[in-house]
């Protein structure tokens, strides 16, 4: 029997293709990596379907790629050795609220906007990055860590348990899910991350990008929403003079979003697809805007808020910020949208704040303390001066995480995908700025694409470890073969 | 059995003379007891003792292990007695000098070596207006050992339940003695991250109770997160045995709330959780304050062991057993970062037992005794000179199920294993009550320790369906109920271990 | 009440033996460590940082486990089962020990285990198996066996001290001198006997002051000991004196615990009450006998000796009684009621003088390495512990640091000056003296 038909028998007719339109589909992402076909695309619509898949590449040792979102970014699933492209967005069932304990059960196939929008009306949220694209998968962003805009750390490492096909086709639970029967025959509740055995597993697979398993459901961590919220966007002149402010606030453990934004980014967010939105916003913008939202509590909302308004009032004296402007000008009620805003995906594709200026957005992230941060803008803006990249034109994002302990700090390259010249130019700038960043100190712990080369490339003992590993747990090599440093 | 010659010479070249040692004696101090595995597993003593002082040495010594085949065993602060080895010929390593400590303060890390207590962290930190955490195991543990084991305590309300949300980059050698750099470690020079590249390999390290945490390898360096804190200090008092820490009164105040069932309590738990407030909150069983009155000085009560009993007996004991249902819970409500948030938490917190039902009383003394620097730790072996903690991390509603069958379970065991009246429960939310730990101590005497590891086998085995997978397990208990965690758990550990070195 | 069976006793307590030579209490104490590791650390609530968190003299310097409380106590009782014998490396741990109890104190802050008892004991053990000494102690035990005295000189000699104020024919108090001050620091003797004289109190010697043998009771000869105890409880009674002052540390212990102990009584059924000096100056600044008229502007620190803070509480007599595991009207001693504050209230008193506290303070004390016979054995141990404190002292700065000791002085002294460090290293007695 042909590979084809042992998929369709899988998966059904509906459920495979291996059209050029489809394939091409998959083949490529928004992200500067070369397209590679994969042979077939396959939408399962269960956990067994998935485990059949596996075991099914394994016998014709083919490559297996998982995805899950409708879009991708980072060339994490191009299928590099072409093979069987595995889109879960089928499996897109928010599984269990549980309210008491204050965790979600979801599918791979669930949106960051269908997750929020359920959860919103038991008043609760799942802790989000920063306007993810409205069909970015919620489990991915979990899985992939991606940093979320509430840094206070009792909202980080939120996943606790997860099931998982792995690359032999077994089944996985993790932490207490691993308990027979679970959920519906079972006692556990699936909350406790560590299961009994000797390794915490959810951390090996997170980061893995699809090659060390499959998951087919996780449980994560979700907090109360707050219905009452204050926003502030601070101005600042320097990115040091925002950080330090950061640092202040955030030692005296208020406030819930804190994110660091350039002009560049804070206009693109707030314009959405209008240009004269965002010019008036390029004028008007301070080069560096600290946007900080309050919540009130389940109980005594505004009672919380003074409290935190005050100690925010404090901290700006002591670092001469001599005010804390709720509005943004030209932007009438933004600063009661903006909490709902970031607490969900972006809610139209055709209007993705990183596509509508120029069409596409490159992305350079990595982590670093927020101390040296100007380093990493100086160094990147130079750089992209000296390959024509106007420096005015890149946006930064600094996303303070637990406490601002450390940070997230990226670089938004937007370019023109049809123009190859400024293609050509951007390959290269971001390779020469992704090495001047590791130089000085910056940290990929995501590391995507041809960055994994040049990470797994200095660690040596670390990349020898995963290696082996991975041909522990994928023998045959089947998931997602070429990527990291596999 | 003796350790052979040439690894002998091999081993005090790497660490020198002073450093390394086969006397009986010196083995005979170093031997872990094992004091609650089974009397069934033979367990051995070492036949030498190490003391390294770097990585480098550690890695050398490691590959001598390799070389001639001597398993390993290794202890950062020996804060306890419980592990034991299953096999003869073997090398323990104590990493005791281990002792480099630096502070970011901006950054909110520390770097520490394996030799460094958790109190004495704190200690640092509290001079830096910063906030470390202490286990419930003592402040004497080692920051690092800890935390890549267990790492629970009081404030784990707060700062993640345990210690693996707080561990940073890794320097770690393995059973192989390669040394492993992970998080930030592995492409720069510091510890401010802790995930991947890619994969993050702190889940290789992290146990979660089972065995000895050295079948791994030995971690010998981690970043630690720190937390920010207060600018008031606390200041210490008393002598010992009633030394305490005062706390400033505009950030901090203890609350007792009292509730019918322990449902009721676990209702409000939630809650609390939910409006995020306090430092800790747990339930305190009436048994806690027999302890403290224990080791009060200065009356004309019975005090240590008999003083305990005597409490109990007389006073904390009739009542329990008269309403065992009836929960006191306690919260340590904090105001940092604003003169006003005591006040909103009080607010909070006292509208929420209105709700719940519930009598609130706000403590008359300000301070603490043991959740700061877990002073009071070991103080559950005072009551009998044996006991044990059976404790299962999951759900606090699954506490609750818990707490029943462990009561169940002990009653078959009275009276040579303490009678509580179910009341010794203790429920210690963490995570705002996003997960729980359940630990009932159970008490005996020297002479039926044994009765401990088999009420612990019982109540594990009859628990098991729950998930809340505890210390120390014994795999022949759960058998099918680890899914397939033993099998991938193999196949890993055969990676990291291939010559069979570490401990089983 | 919770215990095994109503009948239970452990094996063979019931003959009646005091406590520290019980041995079956002994092997219970030394069974009951769960090595959790306190016993190497301050009180974990006074720890302020890296620095000065260290209790243990023996486990901070020397890194085997062996060389710590937990260690000797899991020896003790391998030794005791037959398991071990006295190896080099225990005798050398066990007599590097100080035995300066903050093990103890740190133990019973949670689990009243005896762990001082049992170092002792087994020290007394290696003794009474016809060991041979370390060089040091033999040198010390004849020196006390054949002179009377720890360094071997004319005990005609011991009253050399005696200059402007001079004893009585009958006195108030009797004053028990101690070797240290008696040959080698006379000027702590004057000083202890002005501040006497100032408060009209009249002060006689004992005709034939023998060692308190403070020393000889740590090396573990019990019988060496008892004969020194017994001696100087009889010249005391014979005296018909009752109250026994002394500004040595070592000889205060000594009268207060170890007499007794040796004896088998309590600490309240001995014919005397043993007072140390700052007892007494802080009692007579209190009843207005003695005024400070001078002014001492100086910033100084102050060292808790172990011999007069956690070890000097009274000793209460036990035979072993247990009710299952609960020991039966047994007072506890835990370091908490030792003289921690009459010093202080007088120090606080003297005009001009600022006290400024180390870290390891009270019940949390580093000593500095004299006690335990260590000194006569391993001089550049008790040196190393000593740098130790000079080093903490500094830390405060203070100018001055304020000792109650006169071994306790010696080494310090000899510490400051090896450091460089620049302190005056001076007597509580010789202080008060100065400003009275």
């Amino acid at each position: 029997m042909s590979v084809k038909d042992s998929l369709t028998n899988i998966v059904g007719k509906e459920g495979i293709s291996n059209s050029p339109e489809r394939l091409a589909a998959f083949a490529g992402d928004t992200s500067l990596n070369r397209p590679v076909n994969p042979n077939y695309v396959v939408q399962p619509e269960s956990a067994q379907e998935v485990q059949e898949i596996i075991r099914l590449a394994n016998k014709e040792n083919i490559p297996v790629v998982p995805c899950s979102s409708g879009i991708h970014f980072y060339g994490n699933t191009i299928p590099l050795q072409a093979g069987i492209m595995m889109d879960l967005s089928k499996i897109n069932r928010i599984l269990n609220i549980d309210e008491r304990n204050r965790f979600v059960r979801m599918e791979p196939g669930v949106s960051w906007g269908q997750l929020q929008s359920e959860l919103a009306h038991y008043d609760l949220m799942a802790i989000c990055p920063l306007l993810p694209h409205p069909r970015k998968s919620a489990l991915t962003s979990h899985l992939e860590r991606e940093p979320a805009c509430i840094p206070k750390f009792e909202y980080t490492d939120t996943l606790v348990t997860m099931e998982l096909v792995l690359p032999d086709g077994e089944l996985f639970k993790t932490g207490s899910a691993c308990v027979p029967g679970f959920p519906e025959e079972s006692l556990s509740e699936g909350v406790n991350i560590s299961g009994p055995g000797d390794f915490m597993w959810p951390r090996i697979f997170q980061g893995a990008q699809g090659t060390l398993g499959v998951a087919t459901w996780i449980q994560c961590k979700i907090e109360y929403r707050p219905k009452v919220n204050k926003t502030f966007f601070i101005p600042f002149e320097e990115l040091s003079a925002a950080v330090d402010f950061v640092y202040k606030i955030q030692r005296r453990l208020v406030g819930e979003e804190c994110l660091i934004l350039n002009g560049f980014d804070l206009a693109a967010i707030l314009s959405g697809d209008r240009p004269s939105d965002f010019r008036m916003l390029r004028n008007n913008l301070a080069p560096w805007t600290v946007v900080f939202i309050l919540g009130g509590g389940p109980r005594f909302p505004e009672d919380k808020i003074a409290y935190e308004e005050e100690a925010l009032q404090e901290v700006a004296g002591e670092c001469s910020v001599p005010n804390l402007p709720t509005s943004v000008p030209g932007m009438p009620g933004i600063d009661k949208q903006l909490p709902d805003i970031l607490r969900t995906s972006w809610s139209d594709e055709s209007t993705y704040w990183k596509f509508s200026h120029k069409g596409a957005c490159e992305d350079l992230f990595f982590r670093t303390t927020m101390d040296k941060t100007p380093i990493f803008c100086r160094t990147i803006s130079e750089l992209a001066g000296n390959h024509g990249y106007r420096p005015r034109d890149i946006g930064f994002y600094v996303q303070p995480m637990v406490y601002g302990g450390n940070c997230h700090f990226e670089a938004n390259f937007y370019y023109d995908p049809s123009d190859a010249d400024e293609v050509g130019m951007l390959r290269k700038l971001y390779s020469e700025a992704a090495e001047s960043v590791m130089n000085k100190g910056g940290f990929f712990s995501r590391p995507y694409g041809p960055l994994a080369d040049m990470v797994y490339r200095r660690t040596t003992n670390y990349s020898a470890m995963l290696k082996k590993l991975k041909k522990v747990m994928d023998p045959n090599n089947v998931l997602s073969p070429g990527r990291l440093c596999f | 059995m003796t350790l052979p010659k040439e690894a002998y010479e091999a081993l005090q070249s790497i660490v020198g003379p002073d450093y390394v040692s086969d006397d009986p004696a010196v083995c005979e101090a170093d031997r872990p007891k094992g004091r609650l595995k089974s009397k069934e597993i033979p367990l051995y003593k070492p036949d030498g003792s190490i003391q390294p002082v770097s990585t480098e040495e550690i890695q050398a010594i490691v590959k001598v292990c390799n070389r001639y085949h001597i398993s390993f065993a290794c202890t950062s602060s020996y804060g306890s007695d419980v592990w034991g080895i299953e096999r003869p010929n073997w090398l323990f390593i104590d990493l005791k000098r281990m002792r480099r400590l630096e502070i970011d303060e901006n950054n909110l890390y520390a770097v520490v070596e394996s030799g460094i207590a958790s109190a004495v962290l704190q200690g640092e930190a509290f001079r830096r207006n910063l906030l470390s955490f202490v286990p419930m195991s003592g402040g004497e543990c080692s920051v690092l050992g800890n935390a890549s084991y267990i790492g629970e305590g009081a404030i784990s309300w707060k700062l993640g339940d345990r210690g693996y949300r707080r561990i940073l980059g890794v320097e770690w050698v393995t059973p192989e003695g390669e040394i492993m750099r992970l998080g930030s470690l592995s492409t720069t020079d510091d510890y401010f991250c802790g995930e991947g590249p890619g994969p993050d390999l702190r889940g290789l390290l992290v146990s979660s109770g089972y065995g000895s945490a050295s079948r791994k390898g030995i971690i010998t360096r981690i970043g630690i997160r720190l937390f920010p804190f207060i600018k008031e200090k606390l200041v210490p008092q008393g002598d010992a045995p009633t030394t305490s820490l005062k706390m400033p009164a505009n950030r901090f105040a203890w609350y007792n709330f009292t509730f019918p069932t322990r449902k009721a309590c676990i209702d409000a738990i939630y809650e609390i959780g939910k409006c995020q407030l306090g430092l800790l909150a747990m339930t305190v069983p009436p048994w806690f304050v027999s302890m403290a009155r224990a080791r009060a000085t200065g009356t004309d009560k019975p005090t240590g062991a008999a003083g305990f009993w005597y409490d109990w007996n007389n006073i904390r004991g009739p009542k329990a057993k008269e309403n065992p249902e009836q929960t006191v819970g306690r919260i340590l409500l904090y105001g940092i970062g604003s003169d006003k948030r005591l006040a909103y938490e009080e607010k909070v917190l006292l509208d929420i037992c209105e709700t719940y039902g519930a009598v609130a009383k706000k403590s008359r003394g300000l301070q603490d005794q043991t959740h700061f620097m877990s002073a009071d730790a070991i103080v559950s072996n005072l009551a009998g000179g044996r006991f044990a903690s059976i404790i299962f991390f999951e759900s606090l509603d699954s506490a609750l199920k818990a707490a029943d069958i462990v009561n169940e379970q002990t009653k078959k065991r009275v009276p040579k294993v303490f009678d509580d009246h179910g009341t010794t429960n203790w429920f210690v939310p963490f995570e705002m009550a996003h997960i729980a730990k359940e630990e009932s101590l159970r008490f005996t005497t020297v002479e039926f320790e044994d009765e401990l590891t088999l009420l612990m086998a019982d109540c594990h085995g009859q628990a098991a369906p729950l998930g809340g997978f505890p210390m120390l397990p014994n795999p022949k208990i759960y058998g099918e109920v680890w899914g397939d965690y033993p099998e991938n758990d193999k196949k890993i550990l055969r990676i990291l271990d291939p010559n069979g070195i570490a401990p089983p | 009440m919770f215990y095994l069976r109503e009948d239970y006793v452990f094996e063979d307590d019931t003959k009646g033996e005091s406590e520290m030579l019980d041995v079956d209490e002994y092997r219970r104490q030394a069974k009951l460590c769960v090595r959790c590791s306190f016993c190497k650390y301050i009180d974990m609530n006074w720890i302020k940082g890296l620095d000065f968190a260290r209790q243990c003299p023996i486990d901070t310097k020397y890194a085997l486990n062996l060389y710590s409380a937990h260690g000797l106590l899991y020896a003790a009782s391998a030794e005791l089962d037959g398991n071990l014998t006295f190896t080099p490396k225990l005798i050398d741990a066990m007599y590097h020990c100080t035995l300066c109890g903050g093990c103890d104190n740190r133990c019973k802050r949670n689990l009243d285990i005896e762990v001082l008892q049992v170092i002792e004991t087994l020290r007394i053990r290696y003794v009474e198996q016809g060991n041979s000494l370390l060089p040091g102690h033999k040198e010390l035990v004849d020196n006390v066996r054949e002179s009377r005295n720890e360094y071997g000189e004319p005990q005609k000699n011991r009253t050399n001290w005696i200059s402007d104020v001079k004893p009585a024919e009958k006195g108030d108090v009797i004053y028990f001198v101690g070797c240290n001050t008696a040959f080698k620091q006379q000027e702590l003797a004057r000083a202890t006997a002005k501040i006497l004289n100032e408060t009209g109190t009249t002060f006689m010697l004992l005709e034939d002051e023998w060692c308190a043998g403070e020393k000889i009771f740590a090396i573990g000869d019990v019988k060496l000991a008892r004969e020194m105890a017994e001696h100087n409880v009889k010249a005391i009674q014979d005296t018909g004196i009752e109250r026994v002052v002394t500004s040595s540390a070592e000889c205060y212990r000594a009268l207060k615990v170890d007499y007794p102990k040796l004896m088998g009584k309590s600490t309240e059924e001995m014919p005397y009450a043993a007072v140390h000096i700052t007892e007494f100056t802080d009692q007579a600044m209190r009843d207005g006998k003695l005024e400070f008229k001078k002014e001492l502007p100086l910033k100084t620190t102050y060292h808790d000796a172990c011999n007069l803070g956690r070890l000097s509480e009274p000793w209460f007599e036990w035979v072993p009684k247990y009710d299952g595991s609960i020991p039966i009207a047994k007072v506890w001693r835990r370091g908490d009621r030792g003289i921690y504050d009459p010093p202080r209230n007088v120090i606080n008193a003297i005009p001009g003088l600022e006290l400024l506290e180390m870290e390891r303070a009270r019940g949390n004390t580093w000593g500095a390495g004299c006690t335990g016979g260590t000194h006569a054995a391993f001089p550049d141990f008790t040196l190393w512990t000593a740098n130790e404190r000079i080093r903490e002292a500094v830390a405060t700065g203070a100018e001055a640091l304020v000792v109650c000791s006169p071994d306790e002085k010696q080494v310090l002294k000899e510490a400051n000056e090896s450091k460089k460090a620049g302190m005056t290293i001076l007597d509580f007695a010789e202080l008060v003296a100065q400003v009275i």
